[in-house]
């Protein structure tokens, strides 16, 4: 662990750039001092820090957060490069629940019923991509078993937006297949994050199961692993960090995929060392991409699953073929 | 002194436009001016633009934020939190709907008096005639979207003394038309919305299908620009006023 601490020093310090960026980057111009003086109690521009900048940029950090790290873990226990949230269905299905709770009212009723059905949604995907891919997911079975869980669920939320009361559904589908932090409060914050956290939690605590793992599930196993468990954990704990967070705020594409890989090499090969970091890069990269959209001068904001689409895919294919050269 | 409004809404942005006094709005959506969109793109053009987005309304610190209950849910939700009088607009989808919600703006800007007028001219304009033309009408929309009973084009076509084909057909609210169904059946006339609202009628560069342009004639095939019927109220009267010229034989 002696050679992680200098990468987690950098990358810790980047999240913190990111967020005084965050932080710093809207709407309205604020002076340096305004905004140190509103984040830390007074001023005239504490509503506007404290309640607008700070939740959205807490959301971008936890939402980057959790999709890094579902994605390191979820590439450990498949053993398979390609795996992410977004790739697997897990995200599509996530907003599937979510849009559910939304457009039937329960979320009207009762708050937690977004993230519970946003998670519950996550949970049945993650257990059917297992299902479907095998243990040992080949690339070809676990990209095709994605595609499939993805497009039906996207095909559900279509069919759901429709059937709902909601002459805006086009306009919805975007922010469902795309995602944004845009206008979040701390209301947004409060109902996703503990569920992020405990869901991080359960995958941070997978480490050592999932280096274990590389080595095969028998030898897993003989060194005391208990492999069905450790499955049960990692798909419980993307359940409920990648419910949460597209919950809150919509699928957002390759964060998981293009994180773990850039940081693999940086970490050496063991899985269990890689989920800190991609936690950490997944919320650099998210809240960097909030920076983005805000600045960019669109005349609508860009959603956020746009800026990561345009990194992500050309880094997704460009993956796809350096494994079918190997 | 009437409270002072920022709007955030497109639909939203025209009715205070219309219902407002000069000085009153603080600033209006960045969409508000754009012609093809916008019924009230002149005066928008004398309020500040914004984005709408919650950060810029602070800024302004109105007394009223009007907006939209659906496409702008999220700021709403975080505008009141932070204690800002928000109020949200519907799609109301008949007359009396549109005419409740101007009196409900209009009442909240302080300025009752002028949308009573509105609300009077509103529903003046959607009067049913004495002689209806009788002939059907198909508002006929990108994808084969269509309008059918219980919308505001709906409403808008029989104050032209037109039928609805949509309707006719069994077509709910909200629904499509297949194109094979509308080459089957076509109506007396097929309405287009013209997005570059230019004044010479554009209808045959809009049509989607060389199908479409077979049928006429003795199919008719006329424009009502975007920006007259986007969004619900008292401009809508220019939707109907040409539908009524198209209706002429």
């Amino acid at each position: 662990m002696r050679r992680a601490a200098p990468l987690l020093a950098i990358l810790a310090s980047a999240v913190l750039v990111a967020a005084a960026a965050s932080l710093a980057v809207g709407y309205v111009p604020l002076p340096l001092a305004d905004l140190v003086a509103g984040l830390f109690g007074g001023g005239p521009a504490a509503p506007l820090v404290q309640e607008i900048r700070l939740p959205r940029t807490l959301l971008a950090l936890a939402v980057g957060a959790s999709l890094g790290l579902a994605g390191a873990a979820l590439q450990g226990l498949l053993r398979n490069p390609l795996a992410e949230p977004g790739v697997v269905g897990i995200s599509a299905s996530a907003g599937l629940g979510a849009v559910i709770a939304l457009y039937f009212g329960l979320a009207a009723a009762w708050p937690p019923a977004l993230p519970i059905l946003g998670m519950v949604g996550a949970g049945v995907a993650g257990v059917l991509v297992l299902l479907l891919a095998g243990r040992a997911a080949g690339v070809l079975s676990l990209v095709l078993a994605g595609v499939a869980v993805s497009s039906f669920a996207v095909a559900l939320t279509a069919l759901a937006l429709n059937l709902a009361p909601n002459p805006y559904a086009l306009s919805e589908m975007l922010f469902w297949l795309l995602g944004s932090v845009r206008d979040r409060s701390f209301d947004d914050l409060g109902y996703a994050a503990p569920f992020m956290i405990l869901g991080a939690a359960l995958l941070l605590t997978a480490g050592r199961g999932l280096d274990a793992l590389t080595l095969g599930e028998e030898t897993a196993a003989s060194l005391g692993v208990r492999v069905g468990a450790l499955r049960a954990q990692v798909v419980a704990g993307t359940a409920l960090a990648v419910g949460a967070a597209v919950s809150a705020a919509g699928s957002i594409g390759f964060v998981g995929l293009v994180v773990p890989h850039l940081l693999r090499p940086l970490c050496g090969h063991r899985p269990g060392r890689l989920l800190l970091p991609s936690a950490l890069g997944g919320a650099i990269l998210i809240a960097a991409a909030d920076v983005l959209v805000r600045l960019v001068p669109t005349r609508t904001e860009l959603h956020l699953g746009v800026v990561t689409a345009l990194v992500g895919a050309p880094f997704f294919l460009a993956l796809l073929a350096s494994l079918g050269r190997r | 002194m009437p409270p002072r409004v920022v709007s955030i809404n497109l639909c939203a942005d025209q009715l205070v436009l219309a219902l407002a006094d000069p000085g009153q709005l603080l600033a209006v959506g960045r969409l508000a001016a754009d012609p093809t969109l916008s019924a009230m793109h002149r005066e928008a053009a004398a309020v500040p633009a914004i984005g709408g987005s919650a950060e810029e309304v602070l800024r302004l610190a109105p007394d009223l934020v009007v907006s939209g209950a659906a496409q702008q849910r999220k700021t709403n939700a975080l505008l009141r939190r932070m204690g800002f009088r928000v109020l949200a607009l519907g799609a109301p989808d008949d007359v009396e709907g549109v005419a409740a919600m101007i009196g409900e703006v209009a009442a909240a800007i302080g300025q009752s008096a002028r949308g009573e007028r509105l609300a009077i001219e509103l529903r003046a304009a959607f009067r049913a005639p004495t002689d209806p033309v009788g002939a059907a009408a198909l508002v006929w929309r990108p994808n084969g979207f269509v309008s059918g009973r219980g919308t505001l084009s709906d409403a808008a076509l029989r104050a032209a003394g037109l039928e609805n084909a949509a309707a006719l057909a069994g077509i709910g609210a909200w629904g499509t038309m297949p194109l094979e169904r509308l080459v089957t059946s076509p109506p007396d006339i097929l309405v287009l919305d013209d997005h570059m609202a230019v004044k010479s009628s554009r209808a045959q560069a809009l049509l989607v299908h060389p199908a479409l342009a077979r049928l006429a004639p003795p199919m008719r095939i006329g424009t009502v620009p975007t920006a007259d019927w986007l969004c619900p109220g008292p401009w809508m009267r220019a939707a109907v006023d040409r539908l009524r010229a198209l209706a002429e034989p």
